[in-house]
């Protein structure tokens, strides 16, 4: 498995791995309920099969959480980020985003 | 609901499949795997089950790439190396064998043939004359061929390494053996070596960049700027050589640098925890990785734009913006240099003169290919030496291995065009800059330029003087791996005194 700093930027950036991490909220999102706490774990359950560990939960919560409160302040960013969402919706796309560049889930077992 | 079941299906059998990690996490925490763990991991991570439970990380294995002291004074601080590969004639270059024009055309002598395998020639060849002119060059005297008009201005600045030789004969291996210290997969480059022992300068680039021209990547792959056993935060980062020299290097639409920094944040204290829990050198490797993306970001926009260069520099060294070539990579590498780099590889495809084609041949395509690299080369001596970093950068020239005074006869036939076949006997480098005795030539070869006479030069020698002048011990400069220490000469390998100033 490659792992450059170039691979990161990739996976971190590339349009085509965002659009994966909005569609996969939007999904995820609208399934939860709108709870953030319920749609964290179900992305990571979605995206590495097995149960979110307790302090990867309290990370990207915080991580949530920081994004939709630059989000709230900004709705012009949230537009350009993920034109047609909510701050939150817009919140979970970036964790997801997140989530889709960990380690475990790049590293093929 | 059918995607449901596809998920829960996936995770039975993800649990069916145990991982490697959970494989090594097992050994270690419930065989008493501390005699294991230094096997598995091959280095000082992985202390699991130390008095205080978790692992010992030092500050080098969170800065991987933190710059670190040369255990001696070295002379130089950065490498530029120019890799020209395919391996250029010698015999046209450098190595000046005006006995060899005598014998142009006639049967190549038993004596050179006997017991000799080439990679195509069959048979008996022809010998095959010079078919570049020679003259000397500089206070020094030395013999350049007018392939290199401009390369002779600066003669004086340079020592040859005339009698080199290698044992592979195949470019694969040989680029190989040339840039990792042997020609079978699996050990670190040169360049990541010398990362792995002295960090890097700008923690906002890689401390080991690569580009490369000529149309084609080197046959070896990307092996040969790999980091082997060595933690992957030291591979070669290769940067693209035309459009973005970097990918992706733009944020996301509407994320903030401030938001991005938070997602790297939540990224690597996850793959944190993972690390804690697994040992896996590779996990901190991706987390210096993703800290590294995140810099570089900011830097390599700038550092890999050469349309601000004065338009002096670009007549020096003949770029042309947005172009693939080995000009344009030259200036970049004076510019990555400039800016704290610790290594830059150049890789410059097409120098395999077989004489199959008009682009192949040694008369013709040869001296075109020698344009493109003559002029940039010279200029990057000159650009470095005007900065006044020529003194602690060294500028390494060479291809995998020769060409062969004879003229190739592929399956026993005449080809169309003149070429010469690879040669291991005999072929020529360059070194220039920091701590390398300027005007030198070391190493003599026979009157054919078959072989070496005198002051033969392997490659492990060269390795060892390399490393010699940034400030290593070769002998001692090693990595536990497999349960031995590793050396990038292995066992091999003599210091050319010679040509050190």
């Amino acid at each position: 498995m490659t792992n450059t700093p170039l691979q990161a930027l990739v996976t971190l950036n590339d349009p085509v791995y965002l659009d994966a991490a909005k569609a996969l909220s939007q999904k995820v999102w609208a399934k939860s309920g709108k709870n953030p706490d319920v749609a964290i774990q179900e992305l990571y359950r979605q995206l590495l099969l097995m149960p979110i560990s307790e302090a990867k939960k309290k990370s990207m919560i915080e991580l949530f959480a920081t994004a939709k409160t630059e989000f709230d302040r900004d709705p012009k960013a949230r537009d350009e980020f993920f034109p047609g969402s909510d701050a939150s919706l817009a919140a979970l796309a970036v964790t997801a985003n997140a989530m889709m560049n960990l380690d475990e889930y790049l590293t093929k077992p | 609901m059918s995607l449901d079941k596809l998920l829960n299906e996936l995770v039975s059998q993800k649990l069916q499949t145990q991982t490697r990690r959970h494989f090594l996490l097992d050994c270690v925490s419930k065989m008493g795997g501390l005699a294991l763990a230094p096997l598995l991991f091959g280095c000082e991570l992985g202390k699991n089950g130390t008095a205080n439970g978790g692992l010992n990380l030092s500050d080098r294995d969170l800065n991987p790439l933190s710059p670190q002291p040369a255990p001696f004074l070295g002379k130089a601080k950065s490498i530029i190396y120019l890799h020209m590969a395919g391996a250029p004639s010698q015999l046209e270059l450098f190595d000046f064998k005006p006995e060899l024009a005598k014998y142009h055309d006639q049967d190549c002598p038993a004596s050179l043939l006997e017991g000799r395998k080439f990679a195509f020639i069959r048979g008996v060849p022809k010998m095959l004359g010079p078919q570049a002119k020679f003259s000397q060059h500089g206070e020094s005297g030395a013999w350049i061929s007018d392939y290199l008009p401009h390369f002779s201005k600066v003669a004086d600045e340079v020592a040859f390494l005339k009698a080199m030789h290698t044992d592979q004969f195949n470019h694969g291996p040989a680029q190989l053996f040339m840039q990792t210290g042997s020609p079978r997969l699996g050990r670190p480059s040169l360049g990541s070596w010398v990362t792995y022992g002295l960090g890097t300068e700008n923690q906002n680039l890689p401390g080991f960049v690569v580009l490369t021209s000529g149309g084609k990547t080197p046959d070896a792959g990307k092996s040969i700027w790999g980091s082997g056993f060595l933690p992957s935060v030291y591979q070669g980062v290769q940067c693209r050589s035309k459009g973005d020299p970097v990918l992706y290097l733009e944020d996301p639409h509407g994320m903030s640098r401030e938001l991005k920094k938070h997602v790297v944040s939540a990224i690597n204290q996850s793959n944190q925890e993972d690390f804690q829990n697994f040992g896996d050198p590779e996990i901190l490797a991706r987390i210096n990785q993703y800290e590294m993306a995140y810099r570089m970001q900011i830097e390599v926009p700038e550092v890999m734009n050469i349309n601000d260069e004065p338009a002096h520099i670009h007549e020096l060294y003949g770029t042309q913006p947005g172009e693939e070539s080995f000009a344009n990579n030259c200036l970049l590498a004076r510019k990555l240099v400039e800016k704290g780099v610790r290594v830059v590889q150049l890789y410059d495809w097409g120098w395999d003169t077989h004489g199959t084609d008009h682009d192949g041949s040694i008369d013709m395509g040869l001296r075109n290919k020698c344009r493109s690299i003559d002029r940039p080369m010279t200029a990057l001596l000159l650009d470095l030496k005007q900065r006044g970093l020529l003194e602690e950068t060294l500028v390494v020239w060479g291809g995998e291995f020769g060409r062969t005074p004879m003229q190739e006869n592929r399956e026993g036939k005449k080809m169309g065009f003149m070429g010469r076949d690879h040669h291991v006997d005999a072929f020529t480098m360059w070194m220039a800059g920091g701590g390398v005795k300027k005007g030198t030539s070391y190493g003599i070869t026979d009157d054919f330029g078959f072989a070496g006479l005198e002051e033969r030069t392997s490659v492990h020698d060269l390795h060892a003087t390399i490393l010699h002048l940034m400030g290593f011990n070769h002998e001692q400069f090693t990595y536990q791996f497999q349960g031995r220490p590793f050396r990038l000469t292995d066992v091999h390998g003599e210091l050319i005194t010679k040509i050190m100033a």
